[in-house]
């Protein structure tokens, strides 16, 4: 836009542009008015008149008509003479129509003048039509008038009537044809009009738009657009900013140019030569410290945002204020700006890093580290002070929180029951000591800390430390801690390595066993003396065992000797009473019955020494059975127990069934036994669960097993009749029967049956319910080595 | 009582002498015309030129009689019409090009002489005049 350059030049342009449009607009109304006036001016001077005057002619042509027929009906002369007139009329107004439709077509364009040629040759024929029926009819109904009434005319009048009517048509069609073509007319230009109008109106708003747009453009890329650039200039300056470096060129034409040149050659010039306030008021603004400027009177003169921030006050509650109304003074505690503390501030010129509080405008305590320096003008005086605060409370709730955590850990260190030490290992200084390792040592702190630990707590001499100098790993060994009094106390100790604030430290913690050391030496004893008197039991018990095979041995050899004296005794005795049955009748009366008395008790008397002697036999062998099983060796192998179990079944296959018995296998594992010890004992709690069911309901025995860690476990149970309560625990005793003696037995099985379980490692247990069943269920150790081989 | 006896006698006598007057024509056509009888409606059609054929597509031949008695009595009963009426109505035709004067005697002789020679005639008479040259249409 070289051309634009004075704002001048630049309006005009837009003031130009705005009028072509306006003018485009005119231009385009006043050639659609001038085609709409060129069609009124046809219409009045053609369709119009032909419309009027086609009227005319017919409303004529009518009244003639009429004449013509009052001359007739009437046979007066009169109308037919006024009829007459009429006709030169009609004839006139058609040639002044047909004229005029002569002058359209010459004047008219291509096809507006076809029209009028047709109608103008239409009107001609028209004429001559009428001029030939006005001839005729201006002759015919005047004579008919005129007393020519003869019936020969009749024809004629007909024909003329024909003629006329047609006419009458005709002349009706054309009339309404050319107020038709009128009407046409014109509402062809109102059709006109209204396309015109829209078109203008659209047209208007186009140049309006395009105007408008074009006007924009140009006024923002001449006028408003330099001029926002000088705006952006006078904003940034007054920001204080840098001005861009963008060069307006400076052009004498363009008078917006040229103002921001000037506006920017001195804002730079200005910049070179001083800061800007902004500047500085922005620097303040953006500490994030507190800054507090005051008078030398300590009135506060200017405060920055973090301040007001912190305090909660606008700055108009703070300017002018004494400084020490934000300041909090503890407890008559001094601040730099009350009492001795101003004038030493004054006097050094500054502090630094001092530690207080501000007050908040809700009251609140805010702890900051305060720097301050006094300002002083070239001539040494006072001009003000600044003062520089930082917010310190998350620091000091950081503190207090280590604090609380340290006083914690202090509590947790103390409340162990264990003593723990830290040491030093640089120095073997003790560091710290917990409250129970000062009640070991038997110490104060004072006397503990700070005190090296060799031949103090330790024993060991200095350079000969077991874990620094020997590094020996102390993880719960047993050690020997010294007490003040130089006592010694046996600890369990751990040591380990730590780094702390940068240092290593030895903690060793520590308990005292001074009293498990002690039980463990009742123990030693205890175990001593025990394993003694075992020995002793062990040789009673042998002696025992042996007395009871000795004694049954022994008294077997007696036995065997009352038994067979009495059997002697028993021969003689029938040989005596054959004696004296033959010796009887001599004897008196008297005499034979005291005989017969002492025959009997001598016979009583020795079969009760023998049935006495067969019991005590069979007791005496019992006895020595169970001596004998209790003294057997054993031979353990592999036994299949469920193989076992079978077989024993298999020959009490009479028993099971007579008592219709059920019998359920679990599975049954291969245990280490002595396989005969095995079948005695499955097979005498067998028999039994057999022997006690009861008759009433079909028996049901289980044999089941459960391999347990160091134990297999089998139970026999049963729904036999059961054992009352009290009797339980006597089954295993020996020569005891339980129940109903209905049923054979010596009430020896469950005493071997005991014996042998025991001698497997195991145990044996009844549990019973009257009328329910029994179970027995006894263990074996698992493995050989679990088992005794003698009987303990 | 009197009074309503002299209306009702009054009546009657209208009532008689409106059937006398209806007697005054008769309407004739050819002997050998196949019709017997006509509606009055198109009596009027045929007699103001406005039905002008016989159902065998013959163009109608009318003929009416000037001044008398079954002339008045047929124009004004059938007609709805005087004869002055009649005689304009049929000028206007005429003037109009609709249609030529229809055929008109004075007696009624004339009209059964014209009756009789025209198959395709049609015709009133007096009553009186009846006779077997020509046939009589009934009116309904």
């Amino acid at each position: 836009m070289g051309v634009a350059r004075s704002i001048r030049t630049k309006v005009w342009m837009s003031v130009m542009i705005a009028l072509i449009g306006y003018l485009v607009a005119t231009l385009s109304s006043t050639y659609s008015n001038s085609i709409l006036s060129g069609n009124l001016t046809h219409l009045r001077a053609v369709d119009f008149p032909l419309a009027i005057k086609s009227n005319e002619v017919f409303n004529r042509f009518k009244d003639q008509t009429k004449l013509y027929e009052d001359a007739f009906l009437t046979g007066e002369e009169g109308p037919a003479i006024k009829a007459n007139t009429l006709g030169s009329e009609i004839t006139a107004t058609l040639d002044e129509m047909i004229r005029i439709a002569e002058t359209a077509v010459t004047a008219e364009k291509m096809e507006l003048s076809a029209l009028h040629i047709e109608d103008q040759q239409r009107l001609i024929s028209l004429r001559e039509d009428y001029l030939r029926y006005f001839q005729s009819a201006s002759r015919f109904y005047l004579i008919l008038a005129t007393g020519g009434q003869s019936s020969g005319l009749q024809n004629k009048i007909r024909l003329l009537g024909t003629e006329q009517s047609l006419l009458l048509r005709d002349l009706g069609d054309d009339a309404k044809r050319f107020i038709a073509s009128f009407e046409q007319g014109i509402e062809h230009n109102r059709t006109i009009a209204r396309q015109q109008t829209s078109f203008i109106v659209v047209l208007f708003f186009s140049v309006l738009i395009f105007a408008a747009f074009i006007i924009n453009h140009v006024s923002n890329r001449l006028i408003i657009g330099p001029l926002r650039d000088i705006h952006e200039m006078v904003k940034d300056f007054a920001r204080g900013k840098v001005l861009r470096e963008k060069q307006i060129p400076a052009d004498p034409k363009d008078e917006i140019a040229e103002l921001g040149a000037s506006f920017q050659n001195m804002t730079v010039d200005l910049q070179r030569t001083t800061v800007s306030k902004n500047y500085v008021d922005n620097i303040i603004k953006s500490m994030s410290d507190s800054l507090i400027v005051t008078t030398p009177e300590a009135a506060i003169r200017t405060v920055n945002q973090t301040t007001l921030d912190l305090l909660g006050y606008t700055e108009n509650e703070l300017l002018q204020k004494h400084i020490s109304t934000i300041l909090l003074e503890k407890n008559g505690e001094r601040t730099v700006f009350s009492g001795g503390g101003y004038s030493d501030f004054l006097k050094r010129g500054f502090v630094r890093n001092v530690e207080e509080a501000y007050v908040s405008k809700t009251g609140a305590a805010i702890p900051v580290l305060f720097s301050g320096s006094v300002m002083v003008d070239g001539e040494g005086r006072i001009e003000g002070m600044v003062c520089v605060a930082r917010d310190i409370t998350e620091l000091k709730r950081a503190e207090e929180a280590l604090k609380e955590s340290e006083r914690h850990l202090k509590n947790v260190l103390d409340s162990i029951h264990a003593g723990i030490v830290i040491i030093n290992p640089r120095t073997h200084q003790i560091v710290d000591a917990n409250a129970y390792a000062l009640k070991m040592i038997e110490g104060e702190r004072g006397q503990v800390v700070g005190h090296p630990c060799h031949k103090f707590i330790c024993p060991a001499a200095q350079g000969t430390c077991p874990i620094k100098d020997f590094h020996e790993v102390a993880d719960n060994s047993e050690r020997v801690l010294l007490k003040m009094n130089g006592e010694r106390t046996p600890i369990l100790k751990s040591v380990v390595l730590v780094t702390y604030q940068g240092q290593e430290h030895f903690i060793e913690s520590f308990i005292d066993i001074s009293a498990i050391k002690q039980a463990e030496q009742e123990l030693k004893d205890l175990t001593t003396r025990l394993s003694r008197s075992n020995e002793d039991l062990k040789e009673v018990n042998e002696e025992l065992k042996n007395f009871a095979y000795i004694v049954s041995h022994d008294l077997r050899a007696p036995l065997v000797n009352i038994k067979g004296f009495s059997d002697e005794l028993h021969r003689s005795l029938s040989e005596i009473d054959a004696f004296m049955t033959a010796c009887m009748p001599r004897l008196e009366e008297r005499e034979r019955a005291k005989i017969g008395n002492i025959k009997k008790d001598v016979r009583e008397s020795l079969e009760f020494i023998g049935s006495s002697a067969n019991r005590m036999d069979a007791q005496i062998t019992a006895i020595l059975t169970l001596s004998r099983l209790g003294r057997r060796d054993l031979k353990f192998e592999p036994v299949d127990t469920g193989e076992l179990v079978q077989y024993i079944l298999k020959s009490l296959a009479h028993q099971i069934e007579e008592h219709r018995t059920h019998v359920t296998i679990g599975t049954l594992p291969v245990v280490t036994a002595d396989k005969t010890s095995m079948e005695q004992i499955f097979g005498n709690l067998l028999d039994n669960a057999l022997k006690y069911l009861d008759p009433g309901r079909p028996g049901a025995i289980a044999i089941t097993a459960e391999t347990r860690p160091g134990v297999t476990v089998f139970s026999v149970r049963d729904n036999g009749s059961g054992i009352v309560k009290e009797d339980v625990q006597k089954v295993f005793e020996l020569f005891r029967r339980s129940g109903k003696q209905d049923v054979r037995g010596d009430g020896m099985g469950l005493a071997y049956v005991k014996t042998l379980v025991r001698r497997h490692g195991g145990s044996i247990r009844c549990e019973s319910e009257i009328g329910a069943g029994t179970t027995f269920t006894f263990t074996i150790a698992a493995g050989i080595e679990g088992i005794a081989q003698g009987p303990d | 009582m009197d009074l309503k006896r002299c209306i009702f006698i009054v009546a009657l006598i209208f009532a008689l002498a409106a059937r006398t007057l209806a007697a005054d024509f008769i309407v004739v056509v050819h002997a050998e015309n196949t019709l017997s009888w006509i509606t009055e409606q198109n009596v009027k059609q045929i007699f103001l030129g406005k039905k002008t054929t016989w159902p065998n597509d013959r163009t109608i031949d009318i003929i009416i009689q000037e001044d008398t008695d079954a002339h008045a009595g047929f124009t004004q009963e059938v007609l709805g019409k005087t004869s002055q009426q009649f005689m304009i109505y049929w000028k206007k035709m005429l003037f109009t090009g609709k249609g030529l004067l229809p055929r008109s005697v004075k007696t009624d002789a004339e009209v059964k002489a014209f009756v009789s020679s025209n198959p395709d005639a049609i015709g009133y008479l007096s009553p009186d005049a009846l006779d077997n040259t020509v046939k009589k249409l009934e009116v309904r």
